[in-house]
């Protein structure tokens, strides 16, 4: 105990460090542009935030990347580090796409329903392989969930151009779903569809499994002592291929969302990055699902604000993923200040 | 030769000297303070005030690696050994520099080492494939690696079998004559008797006895152990207060009840069990589990008895042999012949709880709350909700009973329990795990470490599950424990088990002798 | 249809493509036989990548864009060092944030230095020429008519090996990855073999990113390094920690990227994209394959404090 506290408040003490470190060297990286640091944080808060427009883009953007985050922040909650949501979206989507000519003629909700619910199973499927991988095999899911990103992205650069293909055969892109499988829009004169419904929906179901289910409770148990889970009698085999079912299925949710609610089609690219911002997301939110959807504005906010000062300044939009590098060491950073006084548990 | 002074709250105040060429025995109860000693000694922790001296020179020890510089090994009761080295590589380790290592030196002179002290070491042999008695002999080689002038050894004999506690005292014998100081911290009265040239015994932590061996008999050390003191006229005081700890049974032996002829709850059959290095820890195991008892796993620790309750949790598979646990109703069965099943969410849905040995690896998940961690065990009355949905009043009101009930100091059930102190959290793991009507008990040295008060609370609480007729397995290396408790004992020592006897046949002298593994 | 020149092709190129797979995955193996799991080396290879690029423009001389991508990835390796074993928070955290700041950095950094426009002329780099033996008929061009950094690599693997059988170093770094307890009680400071091996990961994965950028392309495309980060830690694992079994495993890998591309010209029915995934299927099947191994150093990614 007497020994723990100095090293603790050393370790707060480095982190401190660590904070103002990483400020100084994003300052220096807009310095280095020419570019004054306070407009160029005007320009993104003003843009993304304080015109009408900027604030409907930015609440599109936040739709796929709540329900990313949702997602992520179930996995991690169980230590099962999924950091293949792009692939799982991109299967999820993918299949819903191609389910899409069957449910042609359906009644309206109902087939949109069932659009969603084929974007679920797709995700599902790819992120439970990778559950699978790792409960039955020990494969590590980082690194198999990358791999299956890769994987996700050829092969939908293989349908887009193939079974996919639009009927005139030239873009590659896939045909428009028709009108009755398009999410309404929910804000006249803004592209803001009912998908902020289904994502606000998801973070009340998530946050439902997380803080009154059994399930959500095995989650955090296996995430904070595994061996007192398997000690206590969770099968964590089943935890870890269902948790990475559920985070894939949230994953492929936001892709066809994104594209009933948005795009109207899937073609390759159209979800740039949005997995790994979905990291991000759930990290700022500590996990927790209510606050994800904060988070995943903060986020999109970002990115919409990132996109506005690339097009105004000389200020390169790669910039987004340094910001986003800066929030999660600095997260990382901020729970050892927190923790000074070593007080907490080893 | 050498000196120290410590005066930190564990350790009172206190002199010890060791001459060269001289074996001390330093013993004394659990909690006693003995390893307080050994840690400033080996300069694993920093004494509060006082000096010592090695050889006339004062010794200021920051770390292990200073005491071993200046001429201190120790041996500690904990192996610190990396286990994929060769032998070779692990006395090359920090000592060879950076650079390139000539393994033809090193293994001449661990030949060397090893043959001068009359111990078998193969240099080329890989750690991890050793037994505890060999790699023992590598702890040995590697404080002994460096020119020193004391030698501390921490319970050397708790885990070695007859034969290989032999080859240690002919190796002690061999470095007393080289002129080297020895230190034997011991819980064994025979290691005082026939290695040590004087006895230090730790009472609560003051020093009360330091005298040369021969002027002490079995008897009067045991009361110095046991009651800090052996003045004349508090002999029979003391004799008697021994005879009530070991021999008197305070506890009432279960109540034979009429139906003790039912089929046993657990019944374990030629059990072998094998040590996560793949040693076997202990063979030929076979006992039965009756509702109504309390079983008792008596000896060393590491040898088998923490896989016997791996094994009976679900957690482990036996080497071979097997287990069976009748599941209430006579339906059911659940044999751990059969893999898929044998899991701890089956066993503990059948009625097994289980108080496990490392509270802070398994029992406890620190960083959540009381609340959460009275959720951990599932059980069979689904006591949290029966659906997937989790009843969090009955929870909160089971937790604030529970820190009422087992007089557990906390703020509040919302604390994360990694704040409480460790008797705290083993009450709550106590609450956990006994309340409601458990059929199958398994505490593993469920008051390890605790202080006299909760000890007494930890036992009451086992004696009532049993009279509530529950089935309980107790594994202590605590013999007064064991013999307060049981009604029946088994005894695991040097890889076989013997017993069961009925408590009641059950005397020291009998007993010891198994615990030596000598008497058949 | 397979000729030998086909066959003597397919094996030149893989190695070429196996080269910043074997030299990230040495890294990364190093660091991972001390304790520490760095799954940023994406990122990290990355910055090495783009640095190569830059630096050797800047400079002119292809050594130069070597240095900086060597400096740049052992600076982000040492960063990752500090999160992991200086302040012991998630290892694996810190990896992926590891990873976005390496797509900022790289992409901030090309887009400052080149704008938008086509990729500058890197300065050439050079292909050995071993006189006679580069002349000789199958072996010239199969095994000593490569760039200098292949044989580094090559060369990299040998010396691991050997400093983990033959010296203290190699011992301290095993034994501080298998029980840092033991290690410590040795009076090995665990903290800094840790930092060490940290930062020597990060600067070989950055000369992994220089060797894609300058030796077998010529430029810095974004997100170029497509997942060759995460492949060299399935190597590693693959590998069982061995430096000589990653030599293998990673020529594999590159034969079968080699092999992919030949396929795709080959067989031109078949859609590329499903060929284009063979390296990714193979890492997965590796993992499989490799998963549960006894040879995982024991404190792998348990940041280490005394008690």
């Amino acid at each position: 105990m007497s020994a723990a506290a100095p090293a603790a408040r050393s370790e707060a003490r480095a982190a401190a460090l660590v904070l103002i470190v990483g400020a100084l060297i994003l300052l220096g990286l807009v310095l280095a542009v020419g570019e004054n640091p306070l407009t160029v944080l005007w320009t993104m808060v003003e843009s993304a935030l304080l015109t009408a427009n900027g604030l409907a883009d930015t609440a599109v953007r936040a739709i796929p990347l709540c329900l990313i985050g949702l997602g992520v922040a179930l996995a991690f909650r169980a230590g099962v580090f999924n950091i293949g949501a792009d692939g799982q979206l991109l299967i999820g989507t993918a299949l819903a796409v191609a389910c899409a000519p069957l449910l042609a003629g359906w009644p309206v909700p109902l087939g949109i329903a069932a659009l969603l619910v084929a974007g679920v199973v797709g995700g599902a499927v790819w992120g439970g392989l990778a559950g699978v991988l790792k409960a039955r095999f020990g494969a590590n899911e980082i690194i198999a969930t990358i791999m299956l990103n890769y994987v996700a992205i050829e092969l939908l650069g293989w349908l887009v151009r193939g079974p996919l293909q639009e009927p005139m055969g030239i873009f590659p892109q896939s045909a428009r779903l028709e009108e009755a499988l398009r999410l309404p829009t929910l804000i006249d004169g803004t592209r803001i569809s009912a998908g902020l419904i289904i994502a606000l929906a998801a973070v009340l179901a998530v946050w439902f499994i997380v803080a009154r289910l059994r399930y959500g409770y095995s989650l955090t148990l296996i995430g904070q002592n595994v061996e007192a889970a398997r000690y206590g009698g969770v099968r964590i085999g089943w935890i870890t291929v269902s948790v990475m079912a559920l985070s894939g299925g949230l994953a492929g949710l936001a892709g066809i969302v994104e594209v009933s609610g948005l795009h109207g089609r899937i073609q390759e690219g159209f979800a740039p990055g949005f997995g790994i911002t979905g990291i991000a997301v759930a990290l700022l939110a500590r996990l927790d699902p209510l606050r994800v959807p904060i988070a995943a504005f903060a986020f999109a906010a970002l990115y919409v604000g990132s996109a506005n000062v690339a097009r105004s300044t000389d200020v390169p939009f790669p910039l987004v993923h340094i910001i986003e590098a800066a929030i999660i060491l600095g997260f990382l950073a901020a729970t050892l200040l927190k923790r000074k006084g070593g007080a907490a548990a080893p | 030769m050498f000196k120290r002074y410590g005066d930190v709250t564990a350790v009172a105040p206190l002199s010890l000297a060791v001459r060269a060429g001289e074996v001390l025995a330093l013993v004394g109860e659990n909690g006693a303070g003995k390893s307080t000693v050994v840690n400033m000694v080996g300069g694993m922790t920093q004494p509060t005030g006082g000096s010592m001296r090695l050889d006339g020179r004062p010794l200021e020890l920051g770390s292990p690696r200073e005491a071993h510089a200046e001429g201190i090994g120790v041996v500690q009761q904990h192996y610190a050994l990396v286990p994929s080295f060769t032998v070779a590589e692990m006395l090359a380790l920090g000592d060879s520099g950076l650079t390139g290592l000539d393994r033809r030196a090193i293994r001449a002179r661990v030949e060397e080492l090893s043959s001068e002290l009359g111990m078998m070491v193969d240099p080329d042999a890989q750690i991890g494939s050793l037994d505890v008695a060999g790699q023992q002999r590598v702890e040995i080689l590697r404080a002994l690696s460096r020119d020193i002038r004391l030698l501390v050894l921490d319970e050397p004999s708790a885990v070695l079998n007859p034969e290989d506690t032999d080859r240690l005292f002919q190796t002690i014998a061999r470095l007393r004559e080289r002129g080297i100081g020895i230190i034997l911290v011991t819980h064994k009265l025979g290691d005082v008797f026939r290695a040590c040239d004087r006895a230090a015994v730790l009472h609560s932590g003051n020093l009360v006895a330091d005298r040369p061996v021969a002027e002490l008999d079995e008897e009067r050390l045991v009361s110095l152990i046991i009651a800090g003191q052996d003045d004349a006229e508090d002999a029979t005081k003391v004799a008697r207060a021994v005879s009530a700890d070991f021999g008197d049974r305070r506890v009432e032996p279960a109540p034979r009840s009429s139906d003790t002829n039912r089929e046993p709850l657990v019944s374990v059959r030629d059990l072998a069990l094998n040590r996560p290095n793949g040693s076997t820890a202990v063979e030929g195991v076979s006992f039965n589990l009756n509702a109504g008892e309390i079983f008792a796993i008596a000896g060393v620790d590491g040898n088998g008895q923490s896989e016997l309750v791996a094994c009976l949790a679900g957690l482990a598979l036996p080497a071979s042999g097997h287990i069976t646990v009748s599941a209430g109703d006579a339906r059911s069965t659940l044999d751990s012949r059969n893999h898929a099943h044998w899991t701890p969410g089956a066993l503990r849905m059948a009625g097994v709880v289980h108080i496990p040995d490392d509270r802070g690896r398994q029992g406890i998940a620190a960083a959540l709350s009381l609340v959460q961690n009275l959720m951990i065990s599932r059980r069979p009355d689904e006591r949290f909700g029966r659906g997937p949905i989790l009843n969090r009043a009955r929870a909160r009101a089971q937790t604030q009973t529970a820190i009422v009930d087992y007089a557990i100091r906390t703020e509040g059930p919302d604390q994360p329990i990694g704040r409480l102190s460790g008797g705290n959290q083993q009450k709550l793991v106590l609450a956990r795990e006994l309340s409601g009507a458990p059929r199958i008990v398994l505490a593993a040295h469920p008051s390890r470490g605790l202080d006299v008060r909760t000890i007494a609370a930890v036992q009451g609480h086992l004696l009532a599950a049993r009279d509530r007729g529950a089935a309980v397995l107790l594994v202590s290396a605590d013999l007064g424990e064991t013999l307060r408790l049981a009604d029946r004992i088994m005894v695991f020592a040097a890889g076989t088990a013997r017993g069961p006897i009925a408590a009641a046949e059950a005397d020291e002298a009998r007993l010891g002798g198994w615990l030596t593994g000598r008497a058949a | 249809m397979m000729d030998l020149a086909v066959i003597i092709g397919l094996f030149a190129s893989g190695i070429r493509f196996a080269i910043p797979i074997l030299f990230a995955a040495l890294g990364e193996l190093v660091n991972q036989r001390a304790g520490v799991l760095n799954v940023g080396i994406e990122g990290i290879m990355l910055v090495g990548a783009f640095l190569a690029v830059a630096c050797a423009v800047a400079t002119g001389s292809p050594w130069g864009g070597l240095a900086g991508a060597i400096l740049g990835g052992a600076a982000l390796g040492w960063l990752h060092g500090v999160f992991a074993v200086r302040l012991k928070v998630d290892q694996i955290v810190a990896g992926i944030g590891l990873i976005l700041l390496g797509l900022g950095l790289s992409g901030y950094g090309y887009r400052l230095f080149f704008g938008q426009g086509a990729p500058t002329q890197v300065p050439g780099s050079q292909r050995v020429d071993l006189g006679p033996l580069s002349d000789l008929p199958v072996l010239g061009p199969l095994l000593f008519s490569h760039h200098v950094l292949v044989y580094v690599a090559v060369a990299s693997a040998l010396l691991i090996a050997f400093v983990f059988a033959r010296t203290g170093l190699g011992l301290a770094i095993r034994a501080v990855g298998e029980s840092p307890k033991a290690a410590d009680s040795a009076g090995i400071n665990v903290d800094r073999v840790r930092m060490a091996t940290a930062t020597f990961g990060g600067a070989m994965a950055g000369m992994g990113g220089a060797f894609l950028s300058t030796a077998q392309l010529a430029g810095f495309v974004e997100d170029m390094v497509a997942g060759r980060g995460f492949i060299a830690i399935a190597v590693v694992v693959f590998a069982r920690w061995n430096p000589l079994g990653a030599l293998v495993v990673a020529l594999v890998f590159g034969i079968a990227e080699a092999a992919q591309i030949r396929l795709q010209t080959l067989f031109d029915d078949v859609p590329y994209q499903l060929l284009t995934v063979l390296p990714y299927v193979l890492a997965l099947v590796a993992l499989v394959a490799a998963a549960r191994s006894s040879s995982l150093p024991a404190a792998l990614a348990k940041p280490y404090r005394r008690d």
